[in-house]
């Protein structure tokens, strides 16, 4: 298992080293500049522009620029923001944890209504509980996340005034307006997100219930909580987990439209608006910074196959 | 009978959703939307003619003394230097932390901010300012000649990389102490808007050089202002504090200003309306005409207007519209009113000129009507093929005016293609008159020098304009830009906007409206000659607002 794990992360540097040069180049290629956006339609004469891109070291070829790049992040250093005149560490490291919390409690919830519902879909099957288990997955899978953003803030917010339209306070500041702050737009990702997963839970669980173990479960008089969780459910649970860290892996990356509606500072509008800006810095260190956690989650999923099922060994 | 009951269930779960999605606000809408309940008359930038009239008063009783002020802002700051900060988000911080050393009031006059006067040689060319004694940085110390001459030699140096760099260049400033509190400014020519090039808040704000770090980046502003910076988080929020030593004594009344970046526009009206922002921007706008019919009671809503352009800009350079028959086609084939009716809901102010009715700079130029027949006879003079296809480059926030556009155009035999690219690639593709249509738009204007100095190749943003240039418009804007008697610049941008007009330069279209709506709890603010949280002048604004709660 050891050498399984240092196995896998030495795989992430021919990963990073890739995500690294297409990131560089695909950024460089798009029109404009991030002089052209810091001056914009006021202009600039031709000396102070030069003077200007060579501060930036844009006038330095590509490959340079990128040596250049590589060599500070070896060293922690991935440069600085051209808008916010900061570290790009400081200011991942500022929007980082607001996305963690907010994929994290988006993946539970969307956990807790999936997984219950897809079992009873598949116990209950071409019963009303599976057609409404079904309705709502289609129902979640087709829901744009801005329209169910605004709808619960609307009904929760506006109309109710029980929680807050917006806003973000890290919870070491305030931990009770932390989770007011989070009840929507966890509930908002982890609506849509369970949708897909109900349906897999149901297809996972319908092809373990008709297994002959199961059946020889039932036959040896096992009460049907147990041959359900402790025996179907768990075999149901291997396609859950890959589907659980490919979500992850995709929330990590930000969720732009969630951060917009809500306001929530966190990676998904950081990477957004600094493409636009063309800050190139915060573009490449945080797509190397996400990248970097992909793995990392997919490594974990492969540990949790084992854990979940002894017959996969991994190594 | 299962089944059915399941089918009922599961229509009414859709057709519930379907209802409530009915009533949330629209997610999205371009930028430059004006929602409003009040509309006021147009505020001017520069208008000796008259104070303009505000539908706000300041509301009677005391200021209450203490409080935060949270603000939704739609853009981020994309720069914490002042002298680099051109967006949005940058002038509504920059205008509470930095000061400049003149700037327009209410009226449109020019009076001192950090300079309490100064003097004009006849030539127009030496101007002395008297600095205002006592006004103190954020960091304690109190603000002289040698801070003021610092920013501008910063200014002037080519790796600052300060946006007046190339203005104060070519108008060949240079500055001199005199005193402790008296510094000299030298120029070579461009007397004429010369007070206008330094009351540009955010491109000639005086701040501590200890603001810059080693690098030359800025972290923290060291201004003058009634608030200083406490921390800021790009992209989320920026927290400025009273500053207690503010040369207007008694001001500000708050103890913090918030300003919370919320790009959505409906995400500002919901927390606008929860009381999760006390103040913010750019509302939805068919928002705004449901709340002008059913106004909330928790908040007022402000439409006004400033000296602020939308202009319809055809390229000068190149085939079609380097033929002055096929920008005359456009020019009466496009219907202002219409446009206005289309896009800004009937809000924006129809004009072709970019100042204000009541502004000392707006200027009697009858504006051409639309005419479709003689569109058409134009186009048909142009001897351009029925169908000419035209690319025009719009920005996201711009792709609702296709429609109309394309409408327009298309009665009188172009085709339009609209290619919607961010504002990077709008800015780089422009530069490189890398299309036949755009759409502009300014703000942040006090004199004509500025909008108009446009037209003509020497200016750097001469491809905002189409990149059109005569040798009758480059005398008329030197001439202008040389004379310092106020009637005499009049008669020369008169003729310049007619100029304008008859060459179909570019086409001024609409005055934007601005939108700024507040809390009830919110007093003694309003909105002002810019888009800004405090007037320029420092008069009155954010520094004069106050909380009853």
């Amino acid at each position: 298992m050891l050498a399984y794990l240092v196995r896998r992360v030495i795989g992430l540097l021919p990963i990073l080293v890739m995500m690294s040069v297409i990131v560089f180049v695909l950024i460089r290629l798009v029109p404009g500049d991030p002089i052209d956006v810091m001056y914009g339609s006021e202009g600039m004469d031709t000396a102070r522009r030069a003077a200007l891109s060579h501060e930036l070291g844009l006038d330095q070829s590509i490959v340079v620029q990128y040596g250049r790049w590589v060599w500070r992040a070896v060293h922690g250093d991935l440069g600085n923001s051209y808008r916010a005149s900061m570290p790009v560490v400081s200011l991942i490291g500022q929007r980082l944890p607001a996305t963690l919390l907010l994929a994290g409690t988006a993946l539970v919830i969307s956990l807790l209504i999936a997984v219950p519902l897809g079992v009873l879909a598949a116990v209950r099957r071409n019963s009303w509980v599976d057609f409404s288990a079904l309705g709502f997955a289609i129902f979640g899978i087709s829901l744009p996340n801005f329209w169910a953003g605004m709808v619960l803030v609307l009904i929760f917010a506006v109309w109710l005034h029980w929680l807050p339209a917006i806003g973000y306070v890290s919870p070491a500041r305030n931990l009770g307006q932390f989770l007011a702050d989070l009840i929507l737009p966890a509930l908002t990702l982890g609506w849509s997100l369970s949708g897909t997963t109900t349906r897999l839970a149901r297809s996972s669980m319908l092809e373990e219930l008709g297994k002959d173990y199961v059946r020889t479960a039932r036959g040896k008089g096992l009460r049907e909580e147990t041959v359900l969780l402790v025996h179907g459910l768990r075999n149901a649970l291997i396609p859950l987990i890959t589907m659980v860290g490919l979500q992850l892996g995709f929330l990590l990356g930000g969720v732009v439209v969630v951060e917009a509606v809500f306001a929530w500072p966190g990676i998904g509008l950081l990477v957004v608006d600094s493409i636009f800006a063309r800050d190139y810095p915060v573009v490449q260190g945080v797509v190397l910074v996400v990248a970097v956690m992909v793995v990392l989650v997919n490594l974990m999923v492969d540990i949790l196959y084992t854990i979940v099922d002894p017959r996969i060994r991994l190594g | 009978m299962k089944s059915s009951r399941v089918l009922i269930l599961l229509a009414s779960v859709m057709l519930i959703g379907a209802l409530l999605g009915a009533c949330a606000p629209a997610p999205a809408a371009p930028a430059t939307q004006p929602p409003a309940v009040a509309t006021q008359p147009a505020t001017a930038a520069v208008a000796p003619t008259g104070a303009p009239a505000a539908t706000q008063q300041p509301v009677a009783g005391q200021p209450k003394m203490g409080g935060t002020v949270t603000f939704g802002m739609k853009e981020d700051v994309t720069s914490m230097d002042p002298l680099k900060a051109i967006q949005y988000g940058d002038i509504r911080l920059n205008i509470l932390v930095a000061q400049q050393l003149v700037a327009p009031d209410r009226a449109g006059k020019f009076v001192g901010v950090l300079a309490e006067t100064w003097d004009t040689s006849p030539d127009g060319k030496t101007w002395t300012f008297h600095l205002r004694k006592g006004v103190k940085f954020h960091n304690g110390q109190e603000m002289s000649a040698d801070d003021v001459k610092w920013v501008f030699d910063h200014i002037m140096d080519p790796k600052s990389g300060a946006v007046m760099a190339s203005t104060y260049k070519a108008i060949g400033l240079t500055t001199e102490v005199v005193d402790n509190y008296t510094i000299k400014f030298m120029i070579s020519s461009g007397m004429g808007p010369f007070l206008s090039y330094l009351a540009l808040l955010n491109r000639s704000a005086i701040i501590h050089r200890d603001s810059y770090n080693a690098d030359g980046s800025v972290s923290k502003m060291i201004g003058t202002g009634p608030f200083m910076m406490v921390s800021s988080k790009p992209g989320d929020s920026y927290t400025l504090q009273k500053f207690p030593d503010y040369w207007k004594k008694g001001q500000p009344y708050l103890d913090q200003v918030v300003l919370k970046v919320v790009t959505d526009p409906s995400a500002r009206l919901n927390a606008i309306r929860t009381g999760d922002v006390d103040m913010t921007e750019d509302l939805p706008i068919a928002e705004v005409k449901n709340l002008s019919k059913t106004p909330d009671p928790n908040f007022t809503v402000n439409v006004y207007y400033i000296n602020s352009d939308e202009r319809l800009v055809m390229n000068n350079t190149r085939a079609p519209f380097n033929n002055k028959n096929a920008r005359l086609a456009v020019e009466y084939a496009l219907d202002r009113n219409q446009y206005n009716d289309a896009i800004f809901f009937g809000l924006g102010q129809v004009h072709n000129q970019a100042f204000v009715p009541d502004n000392l700079w707006y200027l009697d130029v009858p504006m051409i009507k639309p005419d479709l027949s003689k569109a058409k006879e134009y186009f048909k003079a142009s001897g351009l093929p029925e169908g000419t296809k035209v690319k025009m480059l719009l920005m996201p926030n711009q792709t609702d005016r296709t429609e109309v556009i394309q409408a327009m155009l298309g009665q009188i035999g172009f085709q339009v293609e609209f290619d919607t690219v961010d504002s990077a690639a709008w800015t780089n593709q422009g530069k490189a008159y890398n299309f036949d249509l755009l759409l502009g738009t300014m703000t942040g204007i006090f004199d004509p020098d500025r909008p108009y100095g446009y037209l003509q190749k020497s200016s750097s943003s001469n491809w905002l304009v189409g990149g059109y240039d005569t040798p009758q418009m480059n005398d008329l804007l030197n001439a202008g830009r040389s004379e310092t008697d106020v009637n005499k610049r009049k008669d020369i941008y008169k003729q310049v906007v007619q100029l304008v007009q008859d060459d179909a330069a570019t086409m001024y279209v609409v005055g934007l409206p601005w939108v700024e709506a507040w809390r009830n709890t919110v007093k003694g603010y309003q909105s002002g000659t810019s888009p800004a949280l405090l007037m320029m002048d420092a008069s009155d604004g954010l520094n004069v607002t106050w909380l009853d709660k």
